[in-house]
C-alpha cells in the first residue's frame, strides 16, 4: 500500500462505513467508490481485524507467560547459583533485543519491535545493577548510570530510536551530575564541565536531527541548558553573576539561532519553533532575574575562567547558525527589526553582567526584558503567530508585576497593578484578534 | 539506512551492551577465580542503594591508615595505595604497612591489597559493600547486632592486589 496514504485501521474502517452512504447520496460514483475500495484495501479490513484480534490474544498470553516466568525466577532468585543468574540476565537482554528486531524487520511490526528494543535497554540497565549485586561490586552509583547511558545511546544511534535516546539523555545527565558531585574540586571535573555541553549537543542534538524527533531535540536543549548552567556555577566565583548569566545567555542565544537554522531546512522545519521557544524562555528567565535590584547588591569577584570555554563556544555556534540561516533564508525587513531588537537585548544583558552595578544593571535587565518581549510581539504581529504574541505580552506583564512586588508598595497599588495588567491583557487580546481578522487569519 | 547497515549497527549496539555487562564484574570474577583467600574482621552499617538493593556497608582495620606501622606515608584523596597484610593468630588478617607503589618483595605469609584513599572512609578496597538478599535482611541485622565482634568477611585477592568479596560470615554462619 502507498506509504503516503492514511493506512490506519480506524480511518479505513470509517471510510468503509461512509463510502456506501456517499454512493447512495450521489457524492461519488460507484466506479470511484470501487477505486477507493481498492486503493485503501477496504475488503481486507475484516481479515485484518480477525488477525489483530488473534495477535492481541497471543500478545496477552505472551505477557501472562512472561510474567509467570519472571515471577518464578524472582521467587527462586536467591537460590540460583551465580552463573545461572548471569546466564538469565544475558538471555533476557538478548531475548528482548532479538524479539524486538525480529518483529520490526521480519514481521513489519515496527512500533512493537521498537518498544521491545527500548525494554531491552531498560533490561540492560537493570542487568548492570543486578551484576553489581551478584558480585558485590562496590562503587559510585553514577558509574552504573554512565555505563547504562553509553550502551543505550549506541543502541539509539543504531536504530534511530527517539525513546532510547531520551533514556540515554536522562542517564547521561544523571551520570554527569553524579560525576561532578563525586569529583568536586578535581581537575578531571573541569574538563568534563567545559566539554559536556558540546557533547550533549553533538551526540543527542545530531541524533534528534537525524531521526528527526522534536521531543528528543527539546530534551537535548534542556540537558544542554543544565550543562551550561553547571559550567556557569562551577568553581569559586564568590557570588559573581557574570559566569552563570553569560553562559545562560549564550545557551539561549545558540538555541534561538539553531531554531532559525532548523526552520530553513524542510526536514527539520518542525523542530525550529521548539528550539526558539526554549531559547527564548531561558533568556527571558535570566532577564527577569536580572531585572531585580537585589541580586546586584552582593556581587563578588569572578576568579575562574573555565566557563568562558563553553560560553564562547555556544556564542560562536549561535553566530554561525544565525549566519548560515540568514544565507539560506534572508531576513525580511520585519524580521530584520526583530533581529536588531534581539541583538540589542542580548547586548544589554551582557553589559549589565559586565558592569554588575546595583543601579545600572537592573535598568539594563528591564530594558533587555522589554526588548525580548518586543521581539515576540513583533513576531506575533508579523507572522500572525499567537504563541509569540502572548509570550511577549506575558513577559511585559511579568516585568510590570515584578516591580510592584520588588518595591514596598501598598496593597492598593498592587491591586491597581494587577487590575491594569488584567485589563491590558484583555485589551491586547481583543486588539490582536481584530488585527489578525483584518489580515484574514482565522482559527 | 539500508537493511544491511541497520542490521550491522543493531548487532554492534547489542554486542557493545553485552561487552559492557561482561566488563562490569570482570575484575571480581578474576579475583574470585585465581585469588588467595583472606579473612578480615568487620564493622557494619546499613544504608540503602537504589542501584544495588539492600547491602551492608563494611569497614575493616585496613581501611584506617593509622592502624598501619608506616604512618609517615602522606596520602592525598583519590590516591592509589597498597596495603600489606599478614595473617594473625586467630586467622584474621591484620594491617602491616602502607605503600604508594606495589610491593616488589613480600615476606612469606604476607599479601597486599590495592586500595584508594577516600575522604571519610579512609582507604577503600572495593570490598566495603555486601549485598544482602531482602528475605535475609532481618536475619543479618539481628546477627550483626548480637555478634558484632564475630563478624568477618572472606575475601579473594589476586596477584595485583584486587580484592573481591566472597562471603560475609557472622558467628560462623555464612551469608
Amino acid at each position: 500500500m502507498d506509504e503516503h496514504l492514511n493506512t490506519g485501521s480506524k480511518f479505513r474502517s470509517e471510510l468503509a462505513r461512509e463510502l456506501p452512504i456517499w454512493v447512495r447520496r450521489g457524492v461519488v460514483e460507484p466506479q470511484q467508490a470501487r477505486k477507493l475500495e481498492l486503493m485503501y484495501e477496504l475488503r481486507e479490513l475484516e481479515g485484518e481485524s480477525a488477525e489483530l484480534f488473534s495477535r492481541t490474544i497471543m500478545a496477552f498470553g505472551g505477557l501472562l507467560l512472561g510474567g509467570g516466568v519472571m515471577a518464578f525466577v524472582a521467587a527462586n532468585w536467591e537460590e540460583l547459583p551465580k552463573f545461572l543468574k548471569v546466564i538469565m540476565l544475558f538471555a533476557a537482554l538478548l531475548g528482548f533485543h532479538g524479539a524486538g528486531f525480529w518483529l520490526w524487520q521480519k514481521r513489519d511490526q515496527e512500533r512493537l519491535g521498537r518498544s521491545l528494543i527500548f525494554a531491552g535497554c531498560l533490561v540492560f540497565g537493570a542487568n548492570i545493577g543486578l551484576l553489581a549485586q551478584i558480585f558485590n561490586i562496590q562503587g559510585d552509583t553514577y558509574r552504573g548510570f554512565g555505563a547504562w547511558a553509553v550502551g543505550t545511546l549506541v543502541m539509539a544511534w543504531a536504530i534511530r530510536g527517539a525513546s532510547s535516546a531520551l533514556l540515554a539523555l536522562v542517564l547521561s545527565v544523571t551520570w554527569y551530575l553524579g560525576f561532578i558531585h563525586a569529583h568536586h574540586g578535581q581537575a578531571e571535573t573541569d574538563l568534563l564541565v567545559a566539554s559536556f555541553p558540546v557533547l550533549v549537543a553533538g551526540l543527542f542534538g545530531s541524533l534528534a536531527v537525524a531521526i528527526p524527533s522534536t521531543r528528543l531535540l527539546g530534551g537535548t536543549i534542556v540537558a544542554y541548558f543544565i550543562a551550561m548552567s553547571m559550567a556557569g556555577t562551577h568553581g569559586p566565583h564568590h557570588q559573581s553573576p557574570l559566569p552563570l548569566g553569560m553562559t545562560m545567555i549564550a545557551a539561549g542565544w545558540s538555541a534561538v539561532a539553531a531554531g532559525r537554522l532548523f526552520e530553513t531546512v524542510a526536514r527539520t522545519a518542525a523542530m525550529g519553533p521548539v528550539a526558539q521557544a526554549l531559547g527564548w524562555a531561558l533568556v527571558s528567565i535570566v532577564g527577569v532575574v536580572m531585572s531585580f535590584m537585589n541580586p546586584w547588591k552582593h556581587v563578588g569577584a569572578c576568579g575562574v575562567f573555565l566557563w568562558l570555554i563553553p560560553m564562547v563556544a555556544a556564542a560562536a555556534a549561535g553566530a554561525w547558525a544565525m549566519r548560515r540561516s540568514l544565507s539560506r533564508k534572508p531576513a525580511t525587513p520585519d524580521e530584520r527589526t526583530q533581529l536588531m531588537l534581539l541583538g540589542g537585548s542580548i547586548g544589554a544583558m551582557c553589559l549589565a553582567l559586565i558592569v554588575s552595578q546595583p543601579v545600572i544593571s537592573p535598568i539594563l535587565g528591564n530594558l533587555a526584558c522589554l526588548g525580548w518581549a518586543g521581539v515576540c510581539l513583533l513576531k506575533g504581529m508579523n507572522e500572525a503567530n499567537r504563541s509569540s504574541f502572548w509570550s511577549g505580552a506575558i513577559l511585559v506583564f511579568l516585568i510590570i508585576v515584578a516591580r510592584f512586588f520588588e518595591f514596598d508598595t501598598s496593597l492598593m497599588q498592587k491591586s491597581a497593578a494587577f487590575l491594569a495588567c488584567g485589563v491590558g491583557t484583555i485589551y491586547a487580546g481583543i486588539k490582536y484578534e481584530a488585527y489578525l481578522r483584518s489580515k484574514g487569519v482565522t482559527g | 539506512m539500508t537493511f544491511g547497515k541497520l542490521e550491522k549497527a543493531f548487532a554492534a549496539a547489542v554486542a557493545l551492551q553485552v561487552l559492557i555487562l561482561v566488563m562490569v564484574p570482570m575484575q571480581q570474577i578474576r579475583s574470585l577465580v585465581i585469588g588467595r583467600t583472606i579473612e578480615l574482621a568487620v564493622e557494619p552499617v546499613d544504608p540503602y542503594s537504589i542501584m544495588k538493593g539492600y547491602f551492608v556497608t563494611l569497614s575493616y582495620s585496613v581501611c584506617r591508615p593509622e592502624r598501619f606501622s608506616s604512618r609517615g606515608v602522606d596520602l592525598r584523596d583519590g590516591q592509589t595505595v597498597y596495603a600489606v597484610v599478614e595473617e594473625g593468630d586467630d586467622g584474621l588478617w591484620v594491617p602491616v604497612s602502607l605503600m604508594t607503589s606495589p610491593p616488589r618483595h613480600l615476606e612469606r605469609g604476607r599479601i597486599f591489597l590495592k586500595g584508594r584513599r577516600t575522604g571519610w572512609r579512609g582507604i577503600s578496597y572495593g570490598i566495603e559493600e555486601y549485598s544482602i538478599p531482602e528475605a535475609r535482611r532481618g536475619d543479618v541485622d539481628r546477627a550483626l547486632r548480637q555478634h558484632m565482634d564475630k563478624a568477618r568477611v572472606r575475601v579473594k585477592v589476586d596477584d595485583e592486589g584486587n580484592a573481591a568479596l566472597e562471603s560475609l560470615i557472622i558467628n560462623g554462619v555464612e551469608y
